[in-house]
């Protein structure tokens, strides 16, 4: 525990000492904002529904850069064999390094607390689909930075960690897409296997404990690959 | 303390190493020498728990690497040829998040930091930030870095590769500090100066294999039997070349009245007298001194490429 905190800990203040944290935050804002303004204005309801719904996109796009670094760098620059070198077991360097990127998502979207805030001066608001809304978001940007963690284990520079990780997110958005033009087997697989789909209740307020499931098992499923990635290097 | 079995190690058609087995004692300081891409650092890597063995095993104090690699790795301070820094962080942060990693108690790490600062000289740098650093220093973060654990056995690839000439002594005078506090230490090099200078036992592995594994003055005295000695005479310097071939000596080349030959160091005293007696005129008698370069080229004199 006392490695993963210590890994955890050089990962937040790397995403601090240099400019992503602040690049991702102030993009996440700016978006967030435009987007609370626009369904607020066209609306006029007291519902962040729609705000969850165009930030799932933004997540998509950004979870990507945040994630891109945390392994593919420390191949790079060779810092990978101080953390294999270490008393410590590949499943604590990734669980480490995903906790860290996925802090990081959540203190962007606390950041839309204002707006909730801001909504509930003025008008009554139902909590319930409020609190599912942030459950999902929370959960879908859990899943896509065990994504994100995977891309860059199993890719040797970052960039190609974040395409890997950006076009795996996209194609799984593409299916669900895809999944809803049909009601036969195949499209039923389709969506079901698509994250954002699973997302979809959520933002109707509605709780469902299968989606629950389904993102710890992406999860999990993610980030035991990545463990799998960085032992095997040990056995190179 | 360490025992390393039989290791093989191959990366695809190339094989790395080939069966090497050695054992290195308590507070020993040894010297892992041989050329570029004689599998040094392929040897290294494995000790240190980042690559595992094709075959063979490695344990240290009776536990297999293999079958307990954190054990194995909380005792080893290993030191890769390029010290593994993190640019950003300051060196005290550096060397606080590596005592972190290394299982330091949250008590002790000031103290440890401290300690490693103290023991490589770099206390006066702690908040400067790495990437600002010139490159001996950052190679004495990296090595306050595979101290920080106060481990047992540390373990230093090629410490001066790429280093100028002062920061490499430098980090020799560092070395031989580390030695005194009785901790065992294992040195690659392809730098004979280094090992000359820093270790007691010298294992010299050439492809994959073990070439010569001995207390480095061993080494010294089995290639002695033969030295190469140079005799300069006043006049006659064939009639004096003549002279000593007649004692069994040699002869390896001749300029004028400057001879050299190869001869048993014990002739010499036999060889000056007869040419004294000659009227030849002796002018110098110079012995050179046999260094483990010798014996070093000698026993890899075919290393052609391998992996490093």
């Amino acid at each position: 525990m006392h490695a993963m905190s210590a890994i955890y800990r050089r990962e937040m203040r790397s995403y601090f000492v240099s400019p992503v944290a602040y690049i991702v935050l102030t993009v996440f804002f700016i978006l967030s904002g435009f987007f609370f303004t626009q369904i607020v204005k066209y609306t006029g309801q007291a519902n962040l529904g729609g705000l969850f719904g165009n930030l799932a996109i933004v997540l998509l796009f950004t979870i990507p850069f945040i994630t891109m670094r945390l392994v593919a760098e420390e191949k790079r620059s060779g810092t990978i064999e101080l953390l294999l070198t270490s008393p410590v077991k590949p499943f604590e360097i990734i669980m480490a390094k995903f906790l860290a990127a996925w802090s990081l998502i959540g203190l962007a979207i606390a950041g839309t607390l204002i707006y909730t805030l801001l909504l509930l001066l003025h008008s009554p608001m139902e909590t319930g689909p409020l609190l599912m809304g942030y459950l999902g978001i929370i959960l879908l940007s859990g899943a896509l930075a065990a994504l994100g963690v995977l891309a860059s284990s199993l890719a040797e520079s970052q960039i190609a960690a974040g395409i890997i990780g950006f076009g795996i997110s996209f194609i799984l958005m593409l299916l669900n897409w895809v999944g809803q033009s049909g009601q036969d087997a195949i499209h039923y697989v389709l969506r079901e296997v698509s994250v954002i789909h699973h997302y979809g209740d959520f933002l109707e307020g509605i709780f469902d404990a299968k989606h629950l499931v389904f993102f710890l098992f992406w999860g999990v499923l993610c980030l035991s690959f990545a463990v799998k990635s960085l032992e095997s290097r040990l056995l190179k | 303390m360490l025992h390393v079995e039989n290791l093989r190690k191959s990366f695809g058609p190339v094989r790395a190493l080939d069966g090497i087995s050695f054992s290195v004692g308590k507070g020993e300081i040894v010297g892992f020498l041989g050329p570029n891409g004689a599998g040094k650092t392929t040897a290294m890597r494995i000790i240190a728990g980042f690559l595992s063995a094709g075959e063979g095993r490695v344990t240290l104090d009776g536990v297999d690497v293999a079958d307990d690699p954190v054990a194995v790795k909380a005792k080893v301070g290993y030191l890769p040829e390029q010290p593994p820094l993190y640019p950003e962080l300051r060196v005290r942060e550096y060397l606080t998040f590596v005592a972190g990693l290394k299982g330091v108690p949250k008590k002790e790490v000031t103290d440890s930091v401290d300690e490693a600062m103290q023991s490589v000289k770099i206390s006066d740098r702690a908040d400067q930030i790495i990437r600002s650093l010139s490159k001996g220093y950052k190679q004495r973060v990296g090595l306050a870095g595979a101290l920080v654990h106060r481990p047992p056995i540390l373990i230093l690839d090629e410490p001066t590769v790429g280093l100028d000439p002062n920061q490499i002594v430098e980090i020799r005078h560092l070395i031989s500090d580390l030695k005194a506090a009785d901790r065992t230490l294992i040195i690659s090099t392809h730098i004979l100066a280094e090992v000359e200078q820093t270790c007691e036992r010298v294992i010299i592995i050439n492809k994959g294999k073990i070439a010569a594994i001995d207390t480095k003055a061993n080494l010294l005295a089995g290639a002695g039997d033969k030295a190469e000695i140079t005799v300069e005479v006043a006049r006659e310097g064939e009639r004096a070349g003549g002279l000593l071939e007649g004692m069994g000596a040699a002869i390896l080349g001749r300029d004028g009245n400057r001879l050299t030959v190869s001869a048993q160091p014990g002739q010499r005293e036999e060889m000056a007298k007869r040419i004294i007696e000659s009227g030849c005129g002796l002018v110098a008698l110079e012995t050179r001194r046999v260094a483990l370069e010798d014996i070093f080229i000698k026993l890899t004199a075919d290393a052609s490429a391998g992996v490093n």
